[in-house]
């Protein structure tokens, strides 16, 4: 790579590193630190490819290869994830606001890793049914349905919970 | 607002708050370089695991046509020459001062011609981009014999027992940017090196300058001067940054204007020399180092 690439690779660090990170978590659903090193290792891609894509949308770039290790990632700990929240947690009802945004986050990894990214990408990063498809190599008809299976089930699993409304 | 709409305002709510705390860290830049500067790593003892597999079959083919009453007729120009095993041990003495003939050839081992078409060993298109070649023998410059000539420069000394690792690479480290590795008969094997020279011109070059001057300043790197120029004698860590703990011996000089020669030791290769050792051979493989170009 030029210095020039090497630079502008900054560049985009500086400005879209943390964002990344940010959809890492929420995708993956797992802690900051494992978020930081499949959101490394998604950046190490994109710097392999730099000179290439540099002009290309890069970030597009790389918050797919981020979205897309997060759902591997997470289908891996499955498993483990079903075993452990096979049934919800006899929980009080949330009393305030903090409690109720735990509560959601806590819903929200409780869902499949592919309908989570949409859940994510729709309604965090705000994009559109067809950017979430192109993203998610899907059709628009499975992002529909699986953002409204995704809110339907966490509504559900809220209103299971006494006096929990939102 | 309907119930829906409700719950994806809070959803909504809830996530930037679960992530607005989170920082990437300042180090990215840093550990995204590490990291590719290990795959590049991996990529490179992969495509010398291949090449020895593939020398490795080609020895009992070539034996299987040239021996034997009914043995077909060795291939004009033959790709295989000298006797299959090295026939020398390796000695690596930290306490060793002799000076080394430069003109002596490499312990005899098997060679391989890439212009031969009886070697079974595929030619590889030269490439720029690694990641994209794993898998593939990485022969970027060819066929460089004693392995002692390349990217401009020529290698006068190198610790006993060295031979060349029979692989070579370009634009690894920067454009413009030449390496290859020196290693033990044995590690034609396993895929590992003993040393390891990098030539940087033009572009890398430049960097190499940026990273020598930073070097020389930090206090953790030995300053020296080789053949009259100001180089620096260093542990490496995989991001290129001097460091105290388990890194990659390594020297920087510039052999001219324009062109800075990079060498680097396998910290297995060092913890046998000891790091007074360490040094002193970095230094003699440096002050054997000349210019060609």
């Amino acid at each position: 790579m030029t210095e020039e690439d090497e630079a502008a690779f900054d560049e985009f660090l500086a400005a879209r590193s943390t964002a990344l990170l940010r959809t890492a978590i929420l995708v993956c659903g797992a802690s900051a630190h494992d978020a930081e090193d499949l959101a490394q290792g998604a950046l190490e891609k994109v710097y392999r490819h730099w000179p290439r894509i540099r002009h290309d949308n890069p970030e597009a770039y790389a918050r797919r290869i981020v979205v897309n290790a997060a759902i591997s990632r997470s289908r891996r700990r499955r498993v483990i994830q079903e075993i452990t929240f096979a049934r919800p947690p006899e929980t009080a009802a949330p009393q305030s606001d903090p409690e109720l945004k735990d509560l959601l986050i806590g819903e929200l990894r409780r869902l499949p890793a592919r309908m989570r990214a949409v859940v994510v990408l729709r309604y965090w990063e705000d994009l559109s049914e067809t950017e979430t498809a192109a993203m998610l190599g899907c059709s628009v008809g499975t992002v529909k349905s699986q953002a409204a299976r995704g809110l339907a089930r966490m509504r559900a699993r809220m209103g299971a919970r006494k006096g929990t409304s939102v | 607002m309907n119930a829906e709409e409700a719950l994806k305002e809070a959803l909504k709510d809830a996530m930037s708050a679960h992530v607005a705390d989170v920082r990437a860290p300042a180090m990215t830049g840093q550990a995204v370089r590490r990291r590719h500067r290990a795959h590049v790593t991996r990529f490179r003892a992969t495509g010398a695991a291949v090449l020895t597999v593939l020398v490795a079959a080609a020895v009992p083919a070539y034996t299987a046509l040239t021996s034997g009453p009914g043995a077909a007729p060795p291939v004009p120009g033959g790709a295989l020459t000298g006797p299959a095993i090295p026939s020398e041990g390796v000695t690596l003495s930290a306490d060793s001062t002799s000076e080394v003939d430069v003109t002596s050839p490499p312990s005899p081992m098997v060679t391989v011609s890439p212009t031969d078409s009886a070697t079974a060993v595929p030619t590889r298109r030269p490439t720029d981009d690694p990641a994209n070649s794993a898998g593939n023998l990485p022969e970027d410059l060819g066929d460089l014999g004693d392995g002692r000539a390349f990217g401009g420069i020529r290698v006068g000394y190198l610790p006993d027992g060295l031979i060349w690792g029979k692989w070579s690479g370009k634009n690894g480290f920067g454009t413009t940017s030449y390496t290859t590795t020196y290693v033990t008969p044995e590690q034609l094997k396993s895929g590992e090196y003993s040393v390891q020279i990098v030539v940087f011109e033009d572009e890398a070059a430049r960097r190499a300058k940026s990273r020598l001057r930073a070097y020389r300043n930090d206090p953790g790197a030995t300053k020296v001067s080789v053949h009259g120029a100001g180089g620096v004698v260093a542990s490496l860590g995989e991001g290129s940054e001097v460091t105290a703990n388990a890194g990659t011996p390594t020297i920087l000089w510039f052999a001219k204007p324009g062109l800075a020669v990079e060498v680097m030791m396998s910290p297995v290769m060092s913890e046998g020399l000891g790091p007074k050792g360490t040094e002193r051979e970095l230094k003699k493989i440096a002050n054997g180092v000349r210019a060609t170009s």
